[in-house]
């Protein structure tokens, strides 16, 4: 029934996913010699003993050699093998990649580039596969919070993904590089070269350049009833280019100034959801971004440390929609937003007490050709007040969240609801003189503002919505034995949770024609991650190392009794889901054997019938061999991804790709 | 022995449908649509649930589930829009998957898959079937070679079509150019059926979706306004094109000289969501309000209501409906009302019912 709109709707649905590929941001880590109060992430591969208030988050960091043992390919496959995550992956390298932690929603989780908050103001959501994992030093996920007592305001969210960029943190003096070819199935070529230069003792200047080309145009199996078609997937082929220039000084007393310049390009065309008896995608999505950066931290007096940041970015991005359906024969959706963001504090300690004060300023304005959205612009100011008391082996810390946000509309368009609120977190920790054991607990609640497309998107954004919030309660423990030096060495995190998300930012049809966004619903999840890091070394030479991971998720929407999703687990949310990765490294190669699975799930909240995905299980290997010539180093990798050719989806009608071959060469000098 | 006549008859149809190309006079052998049962179309939600047809079975009083995959092993495809039952087979437009279902209309089983691109609404007429399609066009499509034989340009988003006097009215309603006001549209474009071209424009509100004709050779249009400050409204094309208003509403069914109307507005300021809903009839040939609640609140009116049919045979009023208000992606419901206005059955549909066609 009155089927221009409504298919003019599912258009426009469609049209919605790509719209979520958000701001990336370029930033620059705070870190250098690491002061003792800013502690670098605890760390699953990490050699030195961990210290009670880092461990009093729960937090999992995959570095280039994990990423290496664990045979990750891609960005998607990096995420998933953190507990607690829940990835939802539209397929591909061009395919969108966002993540949601503990059943929070992937609006609540805040990506970090570097140190600095990755901005998505327009779609709320951040395209992890913007990100690759082949050019990652580190990821990294945290929960609680923040192991660190001064940080910047946005980086403290519901849950974080930390990336760290290729820069290193120091390199001897002199020229050096690094240069690889990473060449893979689906018409994949991926060249990629690092630059740094030991200009002095005390400062390293880098430059990184890659680029991505790939078709994308992997076979899948489409079931439908009792036919079963051989596919592939057309219009994806994608070309991505970044570069990036960075100068690091570290200063005396263990302080440090980064600045970055940062440039990403990605021109692609989207598959789209698979659709019976026809093949139509014609969308092109065209992102240009330009980011800016700089970030000092000193330690000064005594006991004082402060820090200071401030970032400019610029985001482009041009959706088209071929066809004759469309105005003018094709739908075009330009964007331009602007991000300027500012970060200061200070932080003192006395004896067992730290306190940390530190505030965050960001504007950000979107503009486009689109009615509602001409332009938009936001000014946000985030203060935050941290005090943590160490002694003996316990550790409490508790943080202030404010946040108040501003919202301005061109004429003609009522800006957005104004926003003030306050957040709490407590989190403790508690080690016993002995043994390898930390127990901790913590309470954190925080919130998201509307994105703007939810709040002014044409007929479907609504400009009195109210913050969405999150309230997470857990407890949980790490138990470490051995050094990874050792023979023997083992660390078990495990955590079991509650949260709660209220005032959920909901689209609901208002016709037939017409979503608009609502304050509709709450959700309850309830949960467990826990991970097991095994290094063994048999004997002189070899190692192995193994790696589990399992997230139980228990989620329920507590919206409305009298609806057909009450109580059911929400859409997309598997109740079990895990990895398992074992390496044997010998004086030979590398092997790394990995799979990771996932239950089945349900497409829809309301549990459809038709709509169930069944779970699956996805295996691969990846041989590795490093090579010394002179001052070279030569890595090489082989990886077979997807090794039983398994065909699953992840979200309903995006396939996955199946069996795929992956080499990649890298030398370094 | 039903079955034996049944198939009789269906063999006939089928040796009598006939090409439009041969003879337009001529009109294909039929049933009395109506008299056997009805199907339902489940629009289903792109990429998530795909579409479906149920089918109603007058004679033993049963309700069969996705009739088509059950009969075929396959899907319907992707967002079905609307469907008609001609000569011995039913026509089904599904949008997503760019297809036309030629089936039979008693065993259900696929006789021709029809490619055509974008298809919206689906009519029958003088020997053929005609598409419009959302790209801007409208397809012919011969009923014995089962392909489309012609194509010509109607206008930006065409909607639903009804054939009168000779004639095809496709509602254009330009309904992707949201942010321009639908500026090309507010028409509804006149096809000459012998010649297959476009004859006139002729003006009518924003935004015109479902068209029916009555037995009079009117055609009604729902102008569905933009789901804002303009509403929804119906106008009538009388055969020597003057349009006049009837009055709000939101789908329309015709039979003899009645006119149904649904209106149903939502009020979503409040919480949860409240609708306003009414079922009046009008004299189709003088425009007059003859009934101002054909379907009175008695406790058994649809929640969510989203169309409206009516069996030609004996004046029942199908109205689909989603579960509630919000119930887009949830199963809903099809209700039946004899021609008194009082409730008889309420059948469970698929994801989203949006068309009874009588069979």
């Amino acid at each position: 029934m009155k089927p221009t709109l409504l298919s003019a709707l599912w258009r426009v649905g469609m049209a919605l996913l790509p719209w979520w590929h958000a701001t990336p941001v370029l930033a620059l880590a705070p870190t250098g010699q690491r002061p003792d109060s800013v502690l670098p992430p605890a760390s699953v591969s990490a050699r030195r003993a961990l210290l009670p208030e880092r461990m009093a988050v729960p937090h999992h960091t995959l570095d280039s050699t994990a990423l290496l043992r664990r045979g990750v390919t891609d960005t998607g496959d990096a995420l998933r093998r953190l507990p607690g995550v829940n990835l939802r992956d539209y397929g591909g390298a061009g395919g969108l990649k966002t993540v949601s932690v503990r059943g929070l929603g992937a609006a609540h989780t805040v990506v970090s580039y570097d140190g600095l908050p990755v901005g998505a103001a327009r779609q709320g959501e951040t395209d992890l596969g913007r990100f690759d994992a082949d050019h990652l030093a580190s990821v990294t996920l945290r929960v609680a919070d923040d192991g660190r007592l001064l940080t910047p305001v946005r980086t403290l969210g519901a849950a974080v993904v930390e990336l760290r960029g290729p820069a290193p943190d120091a390199v001897p003096h002199g020229l050096h590089g690094r240069a690889s070819l990473t060449a893979a199935a689906f018409g994949t070529a991926k060249p990629a070269l690092l630059l740094t230069l030991g200009a002095s003792p005390r400062t390293t200047l880098t430059a990184a350049a890659d680029f991505h080309y790939g078709r994308n145009d992997y076979p899948f199996r489409l079931r439908n009833g009792i036919l079963e078609t051989r596919e592939r997937r057309t219009n994806s082929r994608m070309q991505a280019w970044r570069a990036e220039l960075g100068a690091m000084h570290r200063t005396r007393r263990g302080g440090s100034w980064r600045s970055k310049l940062y440039f990403y390009d990605n021109r692609r065309r989207l598959p789209g959801a698979v659709k019976l008896y026809t093949d139509d995608a014609s969308e092109h999505l065209a992102e240009r971004q330009v980011a800016a950066q700089t970030a000092w931290r000193q330690r000064v007096g005594r006991g004082w440390e402060v820090m200071a940041a401030g970032k400019y970015a610029t985001d482009r991005s041009r959706y088209v929609d071929r066809g004759d359906e469309w105005p003018g024969g094709a739908l075009v959706q330009r964007y331009r937003s602007h991000e300027a963001y500012a970060t200061a504090g200070a932080a003192l300690s006395r004896g067992p007490w730290q306190a940390a004060l530190a505030t965050d300023y960001t504007f950000e304005r979107l503009r486009s050709n689109l009615d509602g959205t001409r332009r938009v612009e936001r000014h946000s100011w985030q203060p935050a007040l941290s005090l943590r008391y160490a002694a003996g082996g316990f550790a409490a810390t508790v943080r202030l969240l404010g946040a108040a946000f501003v919202n301005h509309a061109a004429a003609g368009q009522k800006a957005a609801r104004n926003a003030r609120r306050l957040s709490p977190s407590l989190s403790l920790a508690w080690r016993p003189r002995r043994g390898g054991l930390v127990v901790r607990a913590y309470y954190k609640e925080l919130f998201r503002t509307a994105s703007f497309t939810e709040c002014y998107y044409y007929h479907y954004g609504s400009q009195d919505l109210r913050p969405e919030t999150t309230r997470q309660i857990g407890a949980g423990l790490t138990w470490t034995h051995g050094t990874a030096d050792g023979p023997l060495s083992l660390r078990l995190v495990a955590d079991g949770y509650l949260n709660r998300v209220a005032d959920r930012i909901t689209g609901i049809p208002v016709n037939l024609f017409i979503w608009q966004t609502f304050n509709m619903g709450r959700v309850r999840i309830g949960g467990a991650d826990a991970s097991l890091d095994a290094t063994w070394r048999p004997a002189r030479g070899h190692a192995l190392f193994l790696a589990a991971g399992y997230t139980l998720q228990r989620g329920a929407d507590r919206s409305d009794p009298a609806s057909a999703s009450y109580g059911k687990q929400p859409a997309y949310m598997p109740v079990h889901s895990g990895s398992a990765s074992l390496a044997w490294e010998n004086p030979w190669f590398g092997l790394a054997l990995h799979a990771t699975a996932a239950s089945a799930r349900w497409a829809t909240n309301e549990h459809v019938a038709t709509t169930r995905l069944p779970g699956y299980v996805e295996a691969g290997a990846a041989v590795y061999r490093t090579l010394h010539a002179g001052r070279f180093r030569i890595d090489l990798r082989a990886d077979l991804v997807n090794a039983f050719d398994k065909q699953y989806e992840i979200i309903r009608r995006y396939p996955m790709p199946g069996r795929a071959w992956k080499l990649s060469a890298t030398i370094g000098w | 022995m039903k079955q034996l006549k049944t198939a009789a008859l269906v063999l006939l149809a089928g040796l009598a449908a006939a090409s439009c190309s041969d003879d337009e006079t001529f009109a294909p052998t039929r049933y009395e649509e109506g008299t056997l049962g009805a199907f339902v179309l489940n629009q289903g939600n792109m990429g998530v649930v795909d579409g479906s047809v149920d089918a109603i079975n007058f004679t033993d009083g049963t309700y069969a589930s996705s009739v088509f995959a059950a009969a075929n092993g396959q899907s319907l495809g992707d967002t079905p829009q609307d469907g008609v039952a001609y000569g011995s087979r039913l026509y089904i437009a599904v949008y997503g998957s760019d297809v036309v279902w030629a089936v039979d209309r008693t065993t259900m089983k696929i006789e021709a898959r029809i490619p055509t691109n974008d298809p919206e609404g689906i009519c029958a007429a003088g020997g053929c079937v005609y598409v419009s399609n959302n790209d801007g066009y409208l397809s012919r499509i011969d009923t014995t070679t089962l392909s489309v034989t012609g194509r010509i340009a109607v206008g930006p988003n065409p909607v639903r079509i009804a054939a009168a006097n000779g004639f095809l009215y496709v509602a254009i309603s330009d309904g992707y150019n949201y942010n321009g006001g639908y500026a090309d549209g507010k028409r509804v474009a006149k096809v000459d059926m012998a010649s297959f071209t476009k004859v006139k424009d002729i003006a009518v509100g924003l935004n015109p979706g479902p068209v029916t004709a009555d037995a009079a050779g009117n055609v009604f249009v729902v102008c569905l306004g933009d789901y804002g400050a303009t509403p929804a409204v119906v106008q009538k094309i009388s055969p020597d094109d003057q349009v006049t208003d009837i009055g709000p509403g939101t789908g329309i069914a015709a039979r003899g000289t009645t006119l149904y109307v649904l209106d149903n507005v939502t009020d979503w300021t409040t919480t949860p969501a409240t609708a306003v809903t009414t079922y009046k009839t009008y004299d189709s040939t003088t425009g007059q309000l003859t009934n101002e609640a054909y379907l009175a609140d008695d406790g058994t009116l649809p929640p969510a209501p989203v169309d409206i049919d009516v069996n030609p045979a004996n004046g029942d009023l199908y109205v689909c409906s989603q579960a509630t208000i919000t119930g887009y992606t949830l199963p809903g419901y099809v209700y039946r009302y004899d021609a008194s206005g009082r409730l008889v059955s309420r059948y469970d549909a698929g994801v989203h019912p949006c068309a009874v066609i009588f069979n």
